[in-house]
């Protein structure tokens, strides 16, 4: 997975600094948090959906060898074949070999994050093949060249003029000269590129948002479309999924239906759910001949049997990322990584190294929001947490954050000690206070960053300790 | 004095006992006309949550052991603040999991141990009087919201003494304080306060109340440094208001 | 060969062994009786109730709906909804007679593969009330990708065929799965353009639902 977490804070400073992509997640937080609310309230049982969800994931993650086998038979036994990736770079070299067997020249694409994590599309591109994404924000970051912001809205980043621009820019070569204004009018121009593109294609590539393992039936969510003229249409079909997609039955996938769509964007399903059981049969007129599913574990195994292993329910519905105030205050692309949010705070460290994303899991306030809206109740503040301890287990934080720390918990093991010392230190903070507004403007070091944009209430000159003390000696004296 | 009730360990937290004692005395009044007598073990601590949050799990390990100590033998334990609360009766358990012995003293401690208006709503059944009449606009604090629960108590108690919820547009979204976070990332930090202040001020409310110091010192740091003339209060210290004036007038 | 490799991996970490045979019963007697989780109450009401959810969720989800009592000019119906113009209309219907005699302004066309229409009519597996979504499936007769590429697709619905919950397919199609069943909940959209829904962006642009009652 490439991965540029290291630039995390210029990324940062970047996204704080855009005002386009500013006011488009002032209208991502608040729309997709209050149509969640709304959803939720009107579906009484969804709590308990959840729980159950919870307690699949766990079931088959407990089962997970065996689970997937049944998966393979069945999509054997249906005329499909399973192919497995143990990494990124096996997972693209068996999808370019089924591509180039088929003498494939066009690819059609539907959303997967999958491929994203293993960078296939720029692989299959660099090998000569046309690999289109028809989700239309994949579409259009592709047109520009850029990576997810959202796991599930990838081109929230960027407003409808941009858009227009791109396309203009892009669609020129292909006869569209206008420079277009109207949103509805770009949809529409895309939808005419992209429909010849899915009429022409020789393969398409979809993910899978579950694999079914009772009849080895994959899953796709869609609101456009776009996986069902992807499927559907060329002659062979790659499936390209992570292997903790696994469900043992079709009424396990119900389950999690009707959370996907509530938990993502609020609403009580998408517009197109597919249900795909192998390739075209005998008597079909359309459908591939050709049905693969690439089962891609690329460091997800490794998490079984740790604190990292309820990451792996993960449903990819980004209700994590939508309700996290870092998220929101910064959006996808400062996170260096396809995953963003607390999601990819989590799962970055594990798909690329701890050394290059150890900001991710440090930059969130523990909030909490994030598991609170999470369909499967996964911890993720924990999940960070544990990054934080892995890191300061390696030694990879400022040695200065790490003694700083160590003599904070030696104090803590002191008490009295460190009440004395806090008595001297806030007298020390208190000659850097202004008399007159009883606020102290301008701290050195990293307190410093504080007041950089805040100010800092000048603390009284003696501790709560140290007065209850002499109240405490003053009334046994009068009792006395 | 009436009778007490019972008695209550009271853990200061660093933040009030450093920097604002007089909160300290608001929560201890507080408990006290709820009936109880309040006790402050002389030898308490940090709750050790910046050394778990840090990454430093050894040593809150180390740390959480010493709170319990000094605080197992007490009938209940209140905390005015639910980050603290929330790091010694949501995580303390989880942290000493392989700790056979403290992993027990912790759950017998966390079963008494209360964030402030948890203790008062549902263990001392504390009504308190009526006061003035008041306008003013809440925060959830993040760990007392997510961790404990901490909502409607805070706001029963402040509507019986005569104030007035005003409530702001998203009160359940994080300020940006975060402990560390705040100085780690100050650029991020800064963006979530001014918007959380913004949308305080948008209230028209008299004042910003909260029930951690973490957030309050932030939220009130920004303000002062936009300008914006809105005061931010704990809720204990303004469920003793009175007291507060009494005590500036004598 | 990576698929050893990760299925040792997984066990390993799992702490698990290959030969656990009960390991291997405890999944089989779970696949084998497939039961349900929570199905949420809305799904079980009267048949005429389970109807009207099912008009007023696709509804919401911005398709149309049309009530007829009975089949016998659902041709007249189809040109109520289409209006004035004239139309290339492509039919894949097998329950129902469809008459446009009277409309000269009318073309048919045959599908063909890989090519766009302009208004698709069919006919469908049934439907679901939970949540207002069509039963699509792939067969003999419906190519999968004709209910995709019209401009408009008008579906027709018999009352019955409307089911309440989504288990209540699985029930029918477990033993026998078609290719491709899809639920279909509304026209094709998309929010990709600054959050804000437009319509017809791959899929069908408008979708028509006409119930026909029994």
């Amino acid at each position: 997975m490439q991965v540029n977490s290291k630039d995390f804070i210029p990324l940062v400073n970047l996204a704080l600094d855009n005002n386009s992509l500013q006011a488009s997640l002032g209208m991502l937080g608040k729309g997709l948090s209050f149509k969640r609310t709304a959803a939720v309230a009107d579906f009484p049982e969804f709590d308990q959906l959840r729980d159950e969800a919870r307690d699949i994931k766990d079931h088959c993650l407990q089962y997970l060898d065996i689970y997937l086998m049944k998966f393979e038979e069945q999509v054997t036994n249906k005329g499909g074949h399973v192919h497995w990736a143990s990494n990124e770079g096996e997972a693209r070299e068996i999808v370019l070999s089924l591509c180039q067997a088929e003498n494939a020249r066009t690819i059609t694409k539907s959303k997967s994050m999958v491929t994203e994590e293993i960078d296939l599309v720029p692989f299959l591109e660099d090998h000569g093949l046309d690999a289109v994404e028809t989700d239309l924000g994949e579409y259009i970051i592709q047109l520009r060249g850029e990576r997810p912001s959202h796991i599930i809205a990838p081109a929230v980043h960027l407003s409808k003029s941009q858009v227009a621009d791109t396309f203009f820019d892009q669609h020129s070569n292909l006869g569209f000269n206008e420079k277009l204004t109207e949103r509805v009018d770009l949809v529409g121009e895309a939808r005419q590129v992209l429909r010849e593109k899915f009429l022409g294609a020789d393969v398409g590539i979809s993910g899978a948002n579950f694999l079914v393992a009772d009849t080895g039936t994959i899953v796709l969510v869609t609101n456009e479309g776009n996986a069902e003229l992807t499927t559907a249409i060329p002659e062979t079909h790659i499936v390209v999924t992570g292997i903790e997609k696994i469900i043992p039955t079709l009424e396990d996938a119900s389950t999690f239906i009707r959370l996907l769509a509530r938990s993502a964007v609020g609403a009580e399903i998408s517009a197109y759910t597919s249900f795909i059981t192998g390739p075209r049969r005998e008597e079909d007129q359309d459908g591939p001949k050709n049905f693969h599913v690439v089962l891609v574990d690329n460091g997800r195994s490794e998490m079984l049997g740790t604190e990292l292993q309820d990451m792996l329910r993960c449903i990819r519905c980004s209700a994590c990322l939508n309700h996290c105030p870092v998220y929101l205050s910064i959006g996808g692309h400062a996170y260096g990584s396809v995953y963003s949010g607390p999601m990819g705070a989590v799962l970055t460290p594990q798909f690329s190294r701890l050394e290059e994303a150890k900001q991710l899991p440090n930059a969130s306030t523990f909030c909490g929001r994030c598991e609170s809206v999470c369909p499967v109740h996964i911890p993720l503040p924990k999940l960070m947490r544990h990054w934080r301890n892995k890191e300061f287990e390696a030694g990879l934080n400022p040695l200065s954050m790490r003694w700083g720390l160590r003599a904070w918990a030696l104090l803590n093991r002191h008490p009295l000690l460190q009440h004395m010392l806090a008595s001297l230190g806030i007298r020390i903070l208190g000659l850097f206070g202004n008399k007159a507004t009883g606020y102290i403007i301008k701290l050195p070091g990293l307190a410093g960053n504080w007041t950089k944009d805040r100010d800092f209430r000048t603390p009284p000159s003696t501790t709560f300790m140290s007065q209850w003390k002499t109240m405490q000696k003053n009334r046994q004296k009068k009792e006395v | 004095m009436t009778e007490e009730k019972g008695e209550v360990a009271l853990f200061v937290t660093c933040l009030i006992d450093n920097l604002r004692p007089d909160i300290g005395f608001s929560v201890v009044s507080l408990i006290e006309d709820a009936g109880f007598k309040v006790i402050v073990p002389e030898l308490q601590s940090c709750c050790g949550q910046p050394n778990f949050n840090g990454g430093d799990k050894l040593n809150a390990q180390k740390t959480a052991r010493k709170v319990i100590d000094a605080f197992i033998d007490y009938e209940y334990v209140v905390i005015a603040s639910g980050s603290c609360g929330g790091m010694i009766k949501h995580h303390y358990i989880d942290l000493l999991v392989d700790d056979t012995l403290y992993r027990q003293k912790a759950e017998r401690l966390t079963a008494k141990v209360y964030e402030l208006s948890h203790f008062l709503c549902e263990v001392a059944d504390y009504k308190p009087v009526f006061i003035d009449k008041m306008e003013v606009t809440y925060h959830d604090a993040c760990a007392g919201l997510r961790e404990l629960d901490i909502k409607n108590q805070p706001r029963a108690l402040l509507a019986q003494s005569g104030v007035n919820i005003i409530e702001m547009d998203e009160p359940e979204v994080c300020c940006g304080f975060g402990g560390a976070f705040c100085v780690k990332y100050p650029e991020i930090s800064n963006q979530m306060v001014e918007k959380k202040v913004m949308d305080a001020n948008k209230t028209d409310a008299a004042a910003l109340v909260t029930g951690d110091l973490g957030c309050l010192m932030n939220m009130e740091g920004k303000l002062h440094r936009l300008g914006i003339d809105l005061q931010v209060f704990h809720y204990a210290e303004l469920l003793t208001r009175e007291r507060l004036t009494r005590e500036r007038l004598t | 060969m990576s698929r050893t490799e990760i299925l040792d991996r997984i066990r390993k970490k799992l702490a698990v062994d290959s030969e656990d045979k009960t390991r291997l019963q405890v999944v089989e007697s779970r696949l084998a009786n497939h039961l349900p989780n929570t199905i949420p109450s809305r799904c079980r009401q009267s048949h005429s109730d389970l109807v009207d959810l099912f008009q007023e969720k696709m509804e919401k989800a911005h398709g149309t709906v049309n009530r007829v009592n009975n089949d016998t000019d659902l041709g007249g119906e189809i040109m109520a909804y289409l209006g004035d113009g004239s139309f290339e209309l492509c039919i894949n219907v097998l329950e129902f007679e469809l008459d446009f005699s009277a409309y000269s302004s009318v073309q048919t066309v045959e599908w063909t593969p890989r090519s766009s229409l302009d208004i698709c009519i069919s006919d469908c597996f049934g439907a679901v009330a939970e949540t207002g979504s069509l039963v699509i499936s792939s067969s003999k007769q419906m190519p999968l990708s004709f209910n995709f590429l019209g401009e408009k697709h008008i579906v027709l619905l018999k009352e019955d065929q409307i089911m309440g919950a989504y288990e209540d397919i699985w029930a029918r199609t477990r033993n026998d799965m078609p290719r491709d069943i899809t639920l279909v909940s509304g026209p094709s959209c998309t929010g990709d353009i600054e959050m804000i829904m437009e319509f017809g962006a791959h899929g069908p642009k408008e979708l028509h639902i006409i119930i026909i009652g029994s």
